[in-house]
């Protein structure tokens, strides 16, 4: 069996915190949330977390520049991230990837599926075996 | 026996008569090449007429927009006092078969009567005799044998019908006839010039016309316009429209410029942004066309127009964000809900009370369905603006259809239908964005299952038809009445609005389903008979890479067909 990973998450909307972090723990994830980027950066830098879910609009630093911090920062820059996001246009969410994100969850997701779903992505990148 | 010197007589008047129908051709022919406009030219000619032959007046007939005859010329030898008959003359309007210029017309061939008096059915009898003519003589104006005006002569001498006159006539007309033509071949060409300067000056629209080889270019004084420029101060170098492009565009441009010069393309558009007098950047939207190549297929001289579409792109801008912040407005709300209630009905959160929990799933289950409709609302936007994008690749299809029924399974499972995969064509590879086909197997499969009754089975089946890949959605419903056939793929399309709460749709499934087997290069369609049940499917074409195991099929289908 996995050991639990650290699962860091990023949203300013502090009404999904319990929602994602009750649904991911369904399965092996240990979950963190934060609801900026700026004290995302701050967490990610302490807590060293297996993966980041980022969101994407948020005021202040947003998730491309959170995403661009943890890639230019050397404790975190190997952190996958996976955006969480409701842009759903085919062409935001492939510019999101182009960023970095290894995947893109579109909200509002199936919060019974989310932990599968989530390590689903993982296995695929051989983040998880 | 003739005594010979009547027999000479008559050959000498012969002669004259020859020699004057030969003037008078002549003189039509000189007066023709000469005239400035075919008024003057055909009195020319019909003075001309009257003064060799004798005859007191003439008229001509042309054809008024509701294809009546009416006299547009009258012309009178000096002194013939014939006012009477002018007025009535002008005053008339003949139908083919009225009148002796409807006749003309009617037979396509000269009318010569010689006694007007005598003829009965001479409809300007009285003004005629009262003004004392006597005879008539009328030849039509041909053109491809057709009548498109008739020319008469009028005496108050009584003139005899005489055959070479006759024909000469015939001549003049057919001659008049080439005259009118060439005149309205000219007249089109005048008003094709007179657009074309419209285009130049008077439409919103930049003309450039390039000279390849020199690389001079004509701008057109709203080319500049556009720009913020007057006429004098943009001359005729290439570098003038080339230079005044924004850097991040002009690679794009080159490219696609190029690209039908050298004739890899046969045409050219592009949107680029160019420079201002002012220093603003405009939108532009371009498009040109070789109009001359040389041997090689190179362009030599390229036409195009410049359009200025800063403003639509504005609004085209705005229309988006706007739909991507309501999109991401109503998202954000609609996970946590959507999340909420998953977790509860999931009992992630521990077990509910029986009633408590039914509550808990009918809120979900709508829930879900305001999502579909956020997205569906999207997908038919993107679709409207031919925004929707695919990201194609190659799919084996039966894996596909395969996940499509898994994912429906539970949806299916309350409404009591079961779902089955019969008929499986498998290692189809197909070319196709899957994400968009999984949603057009979803919708088929969903509407499928609605309108299912309880216990029964949809049956997904997969068969070639004339050398597509043809998937089928079955089912027993009650069939699909034949009033709402004709709107089913239409958006909100629903038999009747009780459908819609009862099956609980957006009623824009169908329609982008559509819209995405289209885009895919395929077809939907659906037979359906009332009360047995209802088959949609959509052919898609076959991937390349598809082995040679359904090659073999292809040909079995194909046959079984001609069998």
């Amino acid at each position: 069996m996995n050991r639990r990973l650290k699962v860091l998450y990023v949203d300013d909307e502090p009404d999904l915190h319990m929602i994602t972090q009750m649904a991911l723990e369904v399965g092996p994830f240990d979950v963190a949330t934060c609801e900026s980027g700026e004290k995302g950066l701050e967490l990610a830098r302490s807590m060293h977390p297996d993966l980041v879910l980022l969101d994407v609009m948020m005021p202040g630093m947003d998730g491309t520049a959170t995403l661009n911090e943890l890639q230019t920062t050397m404790e975190t820059r190997n952190i996958p991230v996976i955006f969480l996001t409701a842009k759903s246009q085919p062409g935001e969410v492939a510019h999101l990837k182009d960023l970095g994100a290894i995947e893109v969850i579109i909200k509002p997701f199936d919060p019974m599926t989310l932990a599968r779903d989530v390590e689903d992505i993982l296995k695929a990148h051989h983040l998880l075996s | 026996m003739k005594p010979a010197s009547i027999d000479r007589e008559q050959r000498t008047r012969d002669l004259e008569d020859a020699n004057l129908r030969l003037t008078i051709q002549y003189a039509v022919t000189r007066i023709l090449s000469d005239a400035d406009n075919l008024g003057e030219a055909i009195r020319k000619i019909g003075e001309f007429i009257c003064v060799q032959l004798h005859w007191d007046c003439g008229a001509f007939w042309e054809f008024d927009a509701e294809g009546r005859l009416r006299c547009q010329q009258f012309w009178e030898v000096r002194g013939a006092s014939l006012d009477l008959f002018r007025n009535d003359t002008r005053n008339r309007a003949f139908r083919s078969g009225e009148g002796v210029p409807g006749m003309v017309v009617m037979v396509s061939g000269p009318v010569w009567i010689e006694h007007l008096a005598k003829e009965a059915g001479y409809v300007r009898a009285e003004a005629a005799l009262a003004s004392g003519l006597a005879s008539i003589m009328s030849f039509p104006v041909l053109v491809h044998g057709k009548v498109i005006g008739v020319l008469e002569f009028n005496s108050k001498t009584p003139a005899k019908p005489d055959p070479d006159r006759m024909k000469m006539f015939e001549g003049i007309g057919s001659q008049i006839g080439q005259f009118m033509l060439k005149r309205k071949a000219e007249a089109l060409l005048k008003w094709s010039e007179d657009r074309w300067k419209f285009a130049l000056e008077g439409s919103q629209q930049g003309v450039w016309d390039w000279n390849t080889a020199t690389d001079q270019v004509f701008y057109s004084r709203q080319w500049k316009a556009i720009l913020g420029f007057s006429d004098e101060e943009i001359g005729q170098s290439i570098y003038e429209w080339h230079h005044r492009i924004h850097p991040a565009d002009l690679e794009m441009f080159q490219e696609a410029l190029t690209g039908h010069v050298t004739g890899e393309r046969s045409f050219y558009t592009a949107e680029y942004r160019m420079i201002c007098r002012d220093g603003s950047y405009k939108w532009i939207f371009d498009r040109g066309l070789a109009v001359e190549r040389d041997q090689n297929g190179r362009a030599t001289r390229v036409i195009g127009t410049h359009e200025d579409i800063t403003e639509r792109r504005k609004i085209e801008q705005m229309k988006n964000e706007f739909i991507s912040t309501v999109s991401h407005e109503l998202r954000t709300p609609l996970s946590a809900i959507r999340g909420s209630l998953g977790l509860l009905d999931g009992g992630v959160a521990g077990p509910l009370p029986e009633k408590a929990g039914s509550l808990v799933h009918v809120a979900l289950t709508n829930c879900e369905r305001l999502v579909r409709l956020v997205n569906d609302i999207l997908d038919i936007d993107r679709i409207e603006s031919g925004r929707l994008r695919f990201a194609m690749k190659s799919i084996d299809l039966m894996e596909l259809i395969d996940h499509a029924i898994e994912a429906n399974r539970s949806f299916a499972l309350t409404y009591r239908v079961s779902l089955e995969h019969r008929d499986r064509l498998d290692h189809i590879m197909v070319r196709g964005d899957p994400d968009r086909l999984h949603q057009v197997l979803t919708n088929v499969i969903s509407n499928a299952v609605k309108f299912s009754p309880k216990g029964e089975l949809v049956v997904i089946r997969t068969c070639l038809v004339r050398g597509k890949i043809r998937v089928e959605v079955v089912d027993r419903g009650p069939g699909i009445p034949e009033e709402f056939r004709s709107r089913i793929f239409l958006r909100f399309a629903q038999a009747d609005s009780s459908d819609t709460r009862q099956r609980g749709g957006s009623g824009l499934g169908l329609a982008i389903s559509k819209a995405i087997v289209q885009a895919h290069g395929g077809e939907i369609g659906f037979t359906t008979e009332m009360g047995r049940g209802t088959t949609f499917y959509f052919d898609l074409p076959m991937s390349v890479k598809s082995g040679q195991k359904e090659e073999r099929h292809e040909q079995e289908t194909e046959s079984t067909l001609r069998g």
